[in-house]
C-alpha cells in the first residue's frame, strides 16, 4: 500500500502532513462556514417564502428588500467579495487572513444562494397543506416550522447538497488569503511546481468529500420521503 | 349557525378583476347538511373559504355561531377556527407523518398531551373504520382512505361545523356513496352541521337537506333538496337536477303523433307507490304510453316523474287531468298534436 502510494503520488508522500493538513483546512471551512451558511440561508429562506405574496405572514416591502440584498451577493465574483468584506471580516474575527479570515466570505458568498435553494424548497411545499393547517387554526409559526419545514426536509437536504458542494468550490479559492485548503495546495504546491501528483490528490480528496455529502444529502431526502 | 350577508370577494385578474362572490347571503342552520353546487367557476370555494376565512370578503359579513368572523384576526381566529373542521378535494395530507399523526396534527401545541392527542386520533381513526392502518403514510392509502383520515384530522378538535370544499370529486362513484355515507352517519350521530361544495348533484341528492345553486358568484336558487329537485326554477338548476338522474321529461323523445298529447307526470309522497297509470287507463277507458320514468328517494321521500303518450279523445283527456289533480299529482302537457 505504501509503496503504491510512493509509486504514484511521490510528491505528496514525500511531506504526507501537507497534504492533511490542507484536508484539514478544507473541512474546518466547510464545517463552520457551511454551518452558519445553513442557519443564515434557512433564515432568509424562510423569511423570504413567509414574507412572498399569499405566505403566512406576507409583507410586500420585507420581500423586496429581502429579494434585492440577496440578488446583490449572489451576483459578486467571490474573489471581488472577499476583498469587500475586508473589513468587516477583520471586525468580526480579528483577523482577515486565515481560515479565520475565509469563513466570513465563504458564508456571504454562500448564504444568499442556500437562501434560494430554501425558498424553491418551500416553495414546493404544496399550498393545500399550508391551507389545511391555516383551516385548523394553526399559526404562522406553526406552520412554517410544522408543514414547510417538515414537508419540505427532503427537498431542503437536496438543496443543502446542492449549496455544499458550491461551497467547497468556493473554498478553492481561499488560497488568497493564505487559508489554505485543497485548492491551495493544488495549485501552490502542485500546479506551480508542475507536480501533478499533487492535483491529482487534491482532486481525489474533492471528489470523494462531495461524494459523501451527496451520499449524505441523498440519504436524508430518502430517510423523509414516504 | 351560519350567517353569510352581502358576500362579495374579487381578484385580481389579467386584465379585468375577477368577480368570484358577487353579493351573497345564506343562512345555514345548526345541524343541516347544506349543499352548494355550482359549475367550476361559480364562486362556490371562494364562498367556502370565505366562512373560515381562508379568504377574506372584500364586504360583506360572515358570522358563525354568533361571532362575526371579519372582526378576528390571529389568535383569536384560529381559536374560531379550531370549531370549523374542512376536508378538501385533494385531502391535503402530511405525506411525512402516518395516518396517526396527521390526526392528532391539529391538536398539537395546543396544551393537550401528546399521549392524550393520540388517544383522541384513536378513536376518530376507529369511527371513520380505518383502525389498522394507524401507522401507514398517507402515500399508502387509497383515496377513499385518504378522505376517511381527512375526516378525523377535521374532527380532531371537535368542531361544530365541517365544511368539504369537493370532497368527493377526486374519488370514484362507489367510494363517494361510502364517504357519503360517513358524512350522513356523522351528521346524524353528532349533530354537526356539514357544509358541502360541490358539482356533482348526486352528492346533494345522496346527502343534503338544503341546497343552493350559485351561477357566476351568485346564489341563483336556495331550497329544500326535494323542492329543488321537484320544481326548479332556473335553467342552471334545471341542468344540474337533470344531471343526477334525469328526473326532468325527455322531450326529444317525447313528440307525439296525430291524435295524442304527451304528458310529464310528477308524483309526491306516496302517491309515487300507487298504480296510477293503470288505474287511469281503466277508469278513463284511454291508452297510456309510457315513454320514460324514474322514481328518486330524495332526502327520505319519493319523487317519481314519467312521461307518458296519451291517446283518447279530449273529454277523457280533460276529466284525466282533472283526476290527476284531484289525487296531487302534476300533470304538464308537453306535446300535443
Amino acid at each position: 500500500m505504501s509503496e503504491l502510494l510512493q509509486q504514484w503520488f511521490p510528491h505528496v508522500m514525500q511531506k504526507p502532513e501537507m497534504f492533511l493538513n490542507a484536508l484539514t483546512e478544507t473541512l474546518i471551512m466547510v464545517g463552520w462556514a457551511g454551518g452558519f451558511m445553513f442557519l443564515f440561508g434557512l433564515v432568509f429562506g424562510i423569511a423570504l417564502t413567509a414574507a412572498k405574496e399569499g405566505g403566512v405572514l406576507a409583507c410586500k416591502p420585507v420581500y423586496q428588500v429581502l429579494d434585492k440584498v440577496i440578488n446583490l451577493f449572489r451576483s459578486i465574483p467571490f474573489v471581488i467579495l472577499i476583498a469587500l468584506l475586508m473589513n468587516v471580516t477583520r471586525l468580526l474575527m480579528g483577523t482577515r487572513i486565515g481560515v479565520k479570515g475565509v469563513i466570513v466570505p465563504l458564508v456571504v458568498g454562500s448564504a444568499p444562494f442556500f437562501a434560494r435553494q430554501v425558498e424553491a424548497a418551500l416553495c414546493g411545499v404544496d399550498r393545500g397543506l399550508v391551507e389545511a393547517a391555516k383551516a385548523m387554526g394553526v399559526s404562522p409559526a406553526g406552520i412554517i416550522f410544522r408543514v414547510y419545514l417538515r414537508e419540505g426536509t427532503a427537498a431542503l437536504a437536496r438543496g443543502t447538497t446542492i449549496t455544499l458542494i458550491s461551497l467547497i468550490g468556493l473554498t478553492a479559492m481561499a488560497g488568497y488569503v493564505g487559508a489554505g485548503g485543497l485548492g491551495d495546495y493544488a495549485i501552490t504546491h502542485g500546479y506551480n511546481y508542475n507536480r501533478m501528483d499533487i492535483v491529482w490528490a487534491a482532486v481525489i480528496a474533492i471528489v470523494l468529500i462531495v461524494t459523501l455529502i451527496q451520499a449524505a444529502g441523498a440519504l436524508i431526502a430518502r430517510k423523509a420521503t414516504h | 349557525m351560519i350567517r353569510l350577508e352581502h358576500i362579495a370577494k374579487t381578484f385580481p385578474g389579467k386584465e379585468n378583476k375577477v368577480h368570484a362572490v358577487k353579493d351573497v347571503s345564506l343562512e345555514i342552520r345548526a345541524g343541516d347538511i347544506y349543499g352548494i353546487v355550482g359549475f367550476s367557476g361559480a364562486g362556490k370555494s371562494t364562498l367556502v373559504r370565505c366562512i373560515n376565512m381562508l379568504e377574506r370578503p372584500d364586504s360583506g359579513t360572515v358570522t358563525v355561531d354568533g361571532i362575526r368572523l371579519n372582526d378576528l384576526k390571529g389568535k383569536r381566529l384560529n381559536a374560531e377556527r379550531k370549531k370549523i373542521g374542512m376536508i378538501f378535494q385533494q385531502f391535503n395530507l402530511y405525506a411525512s407523518r402516518t395516518v396517526i399523526d396527521n390526526i392528532a396534527f391539529p391538536l398539537y401545541y395546543t396544551g393537550i398531551s401528546r399521549a392524550d392527542a393520540h388517544r383522541k386520533a384513536r378513536e376518530l381513526l376507529a369511527y371513520v373504520e380505518m383502525t389498522d392502518k394507524a401507522d401507514a403514510y398517507p402515500s399508502q392509502l387509497s383515496g377513499g382512505q385518504k378522505q376517511r383520515v381527512a375526516i378525523a384530522r377535521a374532527l380532531a378538535t371537535d368542531p361544530k361545523i365541517l365544511l368539504c370544499d369537493e370532497a368527493t370529486s377526486a374519488l370514484d362513484p362507489i367510494t363517494t356513496s361510502s364517504i357519503l355515507r360517513l358524512l350522513k352517519k356523522l351528521n346524524r350521530e353528532t349533530g354537526i352541521t356539514i357544509v358541502v361544495i360541490t358539482h356533482q348533484m348526486q352528492v346533494v341528492k345522496e346527502l343534503c337537506h338544503h341546497v343552493a345553486v350559485m351561477e357566476n358568484g351568485e346564489v341563483v336558487e336556495t331550497g329544500n333538496v326535494f323542492d329543488i329537485f321537484a320544481w326548479p326554477q332556473k335553467e342552471v338548476t334545471r341542468r344540474f337536477v337533470d344531471s343526477a338522474g334525469g328526473l326532468l321529461p325527455e322531450k326529444q323523445k317525447a313528440v307525439p303523433e296525430k291524435g295524442e298529447t304527451v304528458l310529464s307526470l310528477k308524483f309526491f309522497g306516496n302517491s309515487a307507490n300507487d298504480a296510477v297509470v293503470s288505474q287511469i287507463s281503466r277508469r278513463f277507458n284511454v291508452d297510456l304510453n309510457i315513454l320514460s320514468g324514474n322514481i328518486e328517494t330524495i332526502d327520505d321521500q319519493p319523487l317519481g316523474q314519467l312521461t307518458v303518450r296519451f291517446s283518447g279523445n279530449r273529454e277523457k283527456l280533460e276529466a284525466a287531468l282533472e283526476y290527476l289533480k284531484e289525487i296531487k299529482i302534476e300533470a304538464e302537457v308537453i306535446g300535443d298534436e
